[in-house]
């Protein structure tokens, strides 16, 4: 059981460490550690546990944390064990989150002590259109997923022009939307 | 409840004189404080949902709250693009950083995650002791729709505040196609652009300024002698 506590502490520090461009970049190593490489779930199983990390409120990064829950809480041919669960979830989100998060403090922390400095305005000024470049991209990805036909076209173009449009909240728009889908999509 | 802690993290003289350096670009920094990053950030975590979660984040901090401005928050947003890790929680830590340094960030943070992580930890278990989904998909369908056009309007919002001229444009493009059609890793296309980008912004001494004044010096002597 130890043993399992550390794996997931070295995969998924390393993984954080990697994730360049965001958590869904290593899904596919995530992937291959727990089925291929741990056999600690099916194929099945993890694309199951994709699913509920989407579906799910927060980052989708958790999904590390499901992962983790199987290995250590629900190994083969064991009932449930609560508190080895509980102490696997903590060390995947410590292991995922902690070390990417110390990179960017140290690059944030520097950048408001250059508050205000020539260097700092240059910066900003260039890489502004890049991060726009990198929104499209990624608009383009979520759009290629949630974007499947004329209902959901629809939803999209609506609620796009409703938040450019007004203050409501995007939550309201989705609980909408959400039960649009399930009457007209059925 | 504490009652300092109502108080901003950020009431230092030196920070009132940055802010007005800072003129129009000071964003409501210093009416924020632990309390309120820890709410808002609670609210964040568990109303996220269906990707997009930065588009979400952007929408409540700098259009609702007006914590951070356009240019801020669209910067921290490269940071997270550029370095490794979730993108929701960089700028989480990011925003917790510019408005109550450290200990804001790692508030942030943990208020984002923390609920979020119970809520994973019980439908995991749910899923592994029933060994079933719940289909919810069709309405999920709906939500991933709106969470687009939530993506889409980010877009819009950063394209106004960040294209200005054609060089802006030509780098935006560039980024763009090296990303989506050229297939490289998101750190790797920033690296590739962002020295000409750089170059062309760089700090630049205001030459023309020292000319004028000269010029005035001059014409005000001319005048004098006259």
């Amino acid at each position: 059981m130890n043993d399992t506590y550390l794996t997931i502490a070295k995969l998924f520090s390393a993984l954080s460490l990697s994730a360049f461009g965001g958590g869904n970049t290593v899904l596919p190593s995530m992937h291959m550690a727990a089925v291929s490489q741990y056999h600690w779930m099916t194929d099945q199983q993890f694309l199951d546990l994709f699913s509920i990390s989407k579906a799910a409120p927060g980052p989708s990064t958790l999904i590390v944390e499901l992962i983790a829950l199987k290995a250590t809480g629900f190994p083969q041919g064991s009932h449930f064990l609560f508190l080895s669960a509980v102490i696997g979830a903590v060390i995947s989100i410590l292991a995922m989150f902690v070390p990417s998060s110390i990179l960017l403090l140290i690059v944030s922390s520097f950048w408001e002590k250059i508050l205000g400095s020539p260097w700092q305005l240059s910066i900003e000024k260039a890489l502004m259109p890049m991060t726009t470049g990198l929104i499209l991209a990624s608009t383009w990805i979520v759009a290629r997923t949630a974007i499947s036909g004329w209902v959901t076209g629809i939803i999209g173009i609506i609620s796009l022009v409703i938040i450019l449009k007004t203050k409501i909240n995007p939550i309201l728009i989705m609980l909408v939307a959400a039960l649009l889908s399930r009457i007209l999509l059925k | 409840m504490d009652p300092e802690s109502n108080n901003s993290c950020n009431s230092s003289i030196l920070e009132s004189d940055l802010q007005t350096v800072n003129g129009e670009r000071s964003s409501q920094k210093n009416a924020v404080s632990l309390h309120h990053i820890a709410n808002v950030f609670f609210f964040i975590g568990v109303t996220s949902f269906g990707g997009g979660g930065t588009a979400y984040i952007r929408r409540i901090i700098v259009e609702d709250k007006k914590w951070l401005t356009n240019e801020e928050f669209f910067t921290g947003l490269s940071f997270c693009q550029l370095l490794p890790g979730a993108n929701v929680v960089g700028i989480s830590l990011y925003i917790g950083n510019h408005l109550c340094g450290i200990a804001g960030a790692f508030i942030a943070s943990l208020f984002l995650i923390l609920p979020s992580s119970f809520i994973f930890f019980g439908l995991g278990y749910l899923y592994f002791s029933m060994g079933a989904l719940p289909s919810v998909e069709v309405m999920l369908k709906g939500a991933g729709a709106v969470a687009c056009g939530l993506m889409a309007s980010m877009f819009v919002e950063a394209a106004e505040e960040s294209l200005k001229n054609v060089v802006d444009i030509l780098i935006f493009i560039i980024t763009f196609l090296l990303v989506r059609v050229g297939h490289f890793h998101v750190p790797i296309a920033i690296l590739m652009v962002a020295p000409v980008a750089l170059w062309w912004y760089r700090p630049r001494i205001p030459k023309k300024k020292e000319e004028t004044a000269l010029d005035i010096k001059n014409h005000l002597e001319k005048k004098n002698n006259e």
